[in-house]
Formats: structure tokens, C-alpha cells, sequence
């Protein structure tokens, strides 16, 4: 087993998902009770891995280098006698807060294996194909980044109409605005729309970029599917839930966190 | 079959009149056709039925559909009603579509186990849980519909919660979150930790 570090030998995979499940790993194997954490013998273990690790090519992840740390100065504690005062002051030991951490992390591992076993959705079980649940509408495919920049190009070079001289405007157009807008015409024409079509109906550059946007976020959170049914066609956009269940302190929230 | 009942009347114990058998045949169409998981309320209102009849309709097709000599099963999944292949075929099935099995990674697992069970929860909290860096995991289980984002938490950052999605009880044949086996109870580590040490 320990003589396995060879030149030819890449590792694929990621033999652990992070520290604790190493530490979990560990404490398995070497009959260590969680709940009375042996730091001692659990940090010998688990740094005398990551050597093996390191020997196996595999790249240790900062998490794990953490971990390690964390140990390391968890065995110190327990080797240098302590100061009564300082027990008192300490609320908590840092040690149970560890063994703590590794009793949630297993419950919700334990968690994960349940779910493993459970029947499975097109492993185990199968239900009629999504082929078979053509809701009668055109054959359509979802969008591509690639359309929706040639969308892009398309709207910025479209500015025909010059620009107006003098803009008054009480404020520049915003984001959540032009998300509104989105959903609120989307909404009144029976949750679908045509994306080239409402771009086309706005006069500004800025507010045509501004509502592309929108379009973008409020699709990349799942509420608006986009797509195409002839290459370079019209871009259908079809809201995925009602438009009282969309969520538009989630959609603008980063633009206002990002300081707009 | 007792012979007291009317041939088109399916006897039912707690029912006097039973359930015609037209909208038991019915409804199983319909069940069939949806594809999707269908409620007991869609059926009703399709059929221009009593709720209770469909109750009674769905009670005895699953009755029919099930056990190991039907190949098909009536399942309540994410709160509606799927016919599903019974899982003993699961590798046959696979092998006649050609298709591969769909896998999930330990992580993509535990990080759908920590959402399920503490939702609504933030990135933070589950990376925190898990001791390591979820997110580009997080990405592809949103990606693939079984985690939604469900909101902001109110705090600093306003950071995104998330939940798991209808597909999510789809995809593990549960017919809503209830259905999740109960997480084990939390151990509490021994407080004793000091005291196995006061000696040195």
C-alpha cells in the first residue's frame, strides 16, 4: 500500500470531498469515537495522509492545508498545561467544537447515502420521456450563449434612430425597472414574447443593453427559458413560473450590492 | 369480485356507491398522458369529478399497478401522481434505451442532503457544513434544476438562499419534503472532554 508513488500513476479522481470527510474517513478507520475526539492521534493520522497524498501527485487543496492547522494547534493545546483562569474564560472548548463540527457533517453524510439508495429518476426508475410529453408546440432548442451575442451585436448596431440631443430623464434607466418592464409585458402577453421584438420597441441604446440584461438574469435564475427555433431566428422568451412568484429583490439585489 | 355490485360500479369498502369504473379508466389515461406528475385536485377538475372520486380512482389503480408482477407503478411523487417503471427493471431499462444511468456526486449528494434538510440555507452555511468550497457543485446542481434559489436572506451581503425544486422530489420518488426520511438526532459530543485531562 505505501509503496504506490510511482511516476506513471495519475489520480483522477478526487479521493475526498474536503477535510472533514478525510477526518470522518480517519476516525473510521483508526476506531476513533467522534465524540471523544483523541486530537492527538486523529492530527498524526490525518497529516501522515496528506503526505501520502502529496507522494500520489495529488494536489492538496487549501482546505485541507486549513484543516491540518487547525489540528496541529489543537495538539499543541492539549500538550501545554493551562492556566485555571484561562479554562474559565475559554466558553468553549475548541476541541468540541471540532468533534461537533464532524457529528453534523456525518448526519448530513448519513443524509447523502440515504439518498444514494433511494430510487432513482433514470437509474432505477424511468417515466414517460420528455419526448413523449410534446406539449403540441414547435420543435424548439434552448438558446446558446453564441445567439444570444449575435443578439447582442445585432441590438448595439441597430441604432438607427439617432440619439436624442438632450435626455430628460428624472433618473437613468435601472436595472430593476427594466426588469420589471420584462415581466410585466411578458406577463400581460400570457407569459411569452419574442426577445428581438421587445428590444426593437425601445428607443435607447442604454435601455435596450440595460434590458438585454434583465432578460439574462432573470433567465439565468431559472425564471425565463429562452429559445430558437431556426438558427438565427426570433428568440422566444416564455416565463417559467407566474410572474407574482418572481423574486426581484433576488434578480436586482447584486446590481444594488455592486454599487450601481 | 363480490357479485352484489353493478358491473360498471367498482366496489369500494369505505364507499357505499364505489367509483365508476369509466373514471377510474380515466384517470388512469390521464395519468398516463401527463407524463409529469399530475394532482388529485387537476384530475378532478379535468374530469368534472368529486375530489373523493378520484381519491378512490387512484386508490384502486394503485392497487393494480403495483408488487412485483406489474411492471409499472403507480407513484406519488412531488405532491401529484406518475406512472413509474418498477425499479427491479432499472439496468434492462437502461440497456433497451441506450442510455447512461444518471450519476450524482458524493458532493452534488451531501450538498442536496444539507439543502433538503436545512433549507432555505446560503452558500455560506453550506460550505461551512461541509468544510469545503460547494459552490462550483452548487452551480451544477441549479443547472440541472434540483436546487432553485429561493429568495435573499435578510442579513449583510443579502446573500442568495437556496431550496431544493419540485424535479429534486421528482428525481428521489418523494412526494413532498415531509417524505424525507428523518436526519439522525444530533450526538452531542461528551462534555467530559476537559475532564479526561484534568491530570495533566
Amino acid at each position: 500500500m505505501a509503496d504506490v508513488a510511482s511516476a506513471r500513476w495519475t489520480v483522477h479522481t478526487e479521493v475526498f470531498d474536503g477535510p472533514l470527510d478525510l477526518l470522518l474517513y480517519l476516525a473510521k478507520r483508526d476506531g476513533i469515537d467522534l465524540k471523544r475526539l483523541a486530537v492527538a492521534v486523529i492530527a498524526d493520522s490525518y497529516l501522515a495522509y496528506l503526505d501520502r497524498m502529496r507522494d500520489l501527485n495529488l494536489s492538496v487543496a487549501g482546505d485541507y492545508l486549513v484543516m491540518a492547522a487547525t489540528l496541529v494547534h489543537l495538539k499543541s493545546l492539549e500538550l501545554l498545561p493551562r492556566l485555571p483562569t484561562v479554562v474559565e474564560d475559554t466558553d468553549e472548548d475548541p476541541r468540541q467544537a471540532l468533534a461537533l463540527q464532524l457529528a453534523e457533517y456525518a448526519r448530513y453524510r448519513e443524509a447523502a447515502d440515504a439518498l444514494q439508495d433511494r430510487p432513482r429518476v433514470g437509474r432505477d426508475v424511468f417515466v414517460r420521456s420528455p419526448a413523449a410529453r410534446d406539449k403540441g408546440e414547435d420543435l424548439v432548442a434552448p438558446m446558446d450563449a453564441f445567439g444570444l451575442l449575435d443578439l447582442y451585436y445585432d441590438l448595439l448596431g441597430a441604432a438607427e434612430e439617432p440619439e436624442p440631443i438632450l435626455e430628460l430623464e428624472a433618473s437613468g434607466p435601472d436595472f430593476r425597472g427594466c426588469c420589471e418592464r420584462v415581466l410585466d409585458a411578458l406577463d400581460a402577453a400570457g407569459g411569452r414574447g419574442e426577445l428581438g421584438q421587445l428590444l426593437g420597441s425601445l428607443a435607447l441604446r442604454s435601455t435596450r443593453v440595460i434590458t438585454f440584461l434583465a432578460v439574462l438574469e432573470i433567465a439565468r435564475l431559472g425564471w425565463l427559458g429562452l429559445t430558437q427555433t431556426t438558427h438565427l431566428g426570433p428568440v422566444e422568451m416564455v416565463l417559467q413560473s407566474p410572474r407574482a412568484d418572481v423574486d426581484l429583490d433576488a434578480i436586482s439585489g447584486w446590481v444594488e450590492a455592486s454599487g450601481e | 369480485m363480490s357479485d352484489e355490485c353493478p358491473p360498471d360500479v367498482l366496489p369500494f369498502p369505505d364507499r357505499p356507491g364505489g367509483v365508476g369504473a369509466g373514471v377510474v379508466a380515466a384517470v388512469e389515461a390521464l395519468i398516463f398522458a401527463a407524463g409529469e406528475p399530475v394532482s388529485t385536485r387537476r384530475l378532478a377538475d379535468v374530469l368534472e369529478v368529486e375530489l373523493e372520486d378520484v381519491r378512490l380512482a387512484i386508490q384502486l389503480l394503485q392497487s393494480r399497478f403495483r408488487g412485483a408482477e406489474r411492471g409499472i407503478h403507480l407513484e406519488r411523487v412531488a405532491a401529484g401522481w406518475q406512472f413509474r417503471t418498477a425499479p427491479v427493471f432499472g439496468a434492462q431499462v437502461l440497456q433497451m434505451l441506450g442510455h447512461r444511468p444518471t450519476k450524482l456526486s458524493r458532493a452534488a449528494l451531501e450538498i442536496l442532503a444539507v439543502v433538503a434538510y436545512r433549507q432555505p440555507v446560503t452558500r455560506h452555511e453550506i460550505d461551512r457544513l461541509r468544510g469545503v468550497d460547494s459552490g462550483g457543485v452548487l452551480r451544477k446542481l441549479l443547472d440541472r434544476k434540483l436546487v432553485r434559489v429561493g429568495g435573499r436572506r435578510d442579513e449583510p451581503g443579502r446573500p442568495l438562499e437556496y431550496r431544493t425544486s419540485g424535479a429534486f422530489l421528482e428525481m428521489f420518488a418523494l412526494p413532498s419534503l415531509g417524505a424525507l426520511p428523518r436526519l439522525r438526532d444530533r450526538v452531542e459530543p461528551e462534555s467530559d472532554l476537559e475532564d479526561s485531562d484534568q491530570d495533566v
